[in-house]
């Protein structure tokens, strides 16, 4: 199984602008399951045949660990 | 533009200077000799480029993986942007240079050129896993950049990512890359927009062994 894992970054029109250092936008991860790898997966006939654009907010996951901090 | 002569003025032929980025090779297979420079490679469409190199080795599937009668070594990057403002100024593109004794003339992928002229692919961060020898690459990622037309403010850029899969199929090289797309060979994207829209920059992908452990 292939993830690619995706962030979000500036919404300015310049990436190196003042208004780009001050904005203070939410940003947001994204974890993408590649689906052309997986067996019997997309067949890419096109360039937006094979989209991963199923996406579940999971902004409300509650993890947990151990060992967390002793690290 | 500077008086790189020193002869006192800035109208001299070689006093226009244009500055790209470059990627060197050096040979430190020997910690204890002076690394041998082994090629440079650079061009005026790489911009400013701040993308990884990514090493791959591609071999064909019908080949044994430690077999090297075919295989091929390349070289991976995306191009950056033309000016200090972080516009970019031509489509962009990935570039995949083989790695031989001599680096010759690079082969260059064309990515999505013609179908969204404005956009960025910085950063752009080519990942290919499995590099090792016994383990030839199949695919990559990329991540793309989309900017606004000069103007327009913020809210136009958009989100991509994009996969390029090998067919691991003779000839082992870039012309079997992504899909044919007129006589370029283009990435199938991963994702397009999501809800909002900002800029997508790409991390490392990572595979899941099936004990769950990343790799």
């Amino acid at each position: 199984m292939m993830w690619e894992k995706c962030g979000s970054s500036s919404a300015q029109a310049d990436f190196l602008s003042t208004a780009d250092k001050a904005d203070t936008s939410s940003q947001y991860l994204l974890g993408l399951k590649d689906s052309v790898l997986r067996p019997g997966g997309c067949t890419q006939t096109a360039v937006w045949s094979c989209w991963e654009d199923n996406l579940l907010d999971v902004s409300n996951v509650q993890i947990s660990c151990h060992l967390c901090g002793g690290i | 533009m500077a008086d790189f002569n020193g002869d006192g003025n800035t109208t001299d032929l070689n006093d226009t200077r244009y500055f790209y980025s470059a990627y060197v090779v050096l040979d430190i297979t020997d910690p204890d000799a002076t690394p041998t420079v082994l090629g440079v490679y650079s061009a005026s469409d790489l911009g400013l480029t701040t993308s990884y190199p990514t090493v791959a080795r591609m071999n064909l599937s019908s080949d044994g993986n430690t077999t090297h009668t075919n295989s091929k070594w390349f070289m991976v990057f995306g191009s950056g942007v033309h000016g200090y403002d972080g516009r970019a100024a031509a489509t962009a593109q990935l570039f995949a240079v083989e790695l031989r004794a001599s680096l010759g003339t690079a082969p260059t992928v064309t990515e999505d050129a013609g179908r969204l002229v404005e956009f960025v692919s910085w950063p752009i961060r080519s990942r290919w896993i499995k590099i090792s020898i016994s383990d030839p690459t199949q695919s990559m990622w990329d991540g793309q950049s989309i900017l606004p037309p000069a103007g327009s403010g913020i809210g136009r850029a958009r989100c991509i990512g994009s996969r390029w899969v090998s067919a691991r199929a003779a000839p082992c090289s870039t012309s079997t890359w992504g899909i044919a797309s007129g006589a370029d060979r283009v990435p199938t994207e991963m994702l397009d927009t999501f809800t909002i829209e900002r800029r997508l920059g790409i991390s490392r992908p990572y595979d899941i062994e099936s004990n769950g452990h990343l790799r």
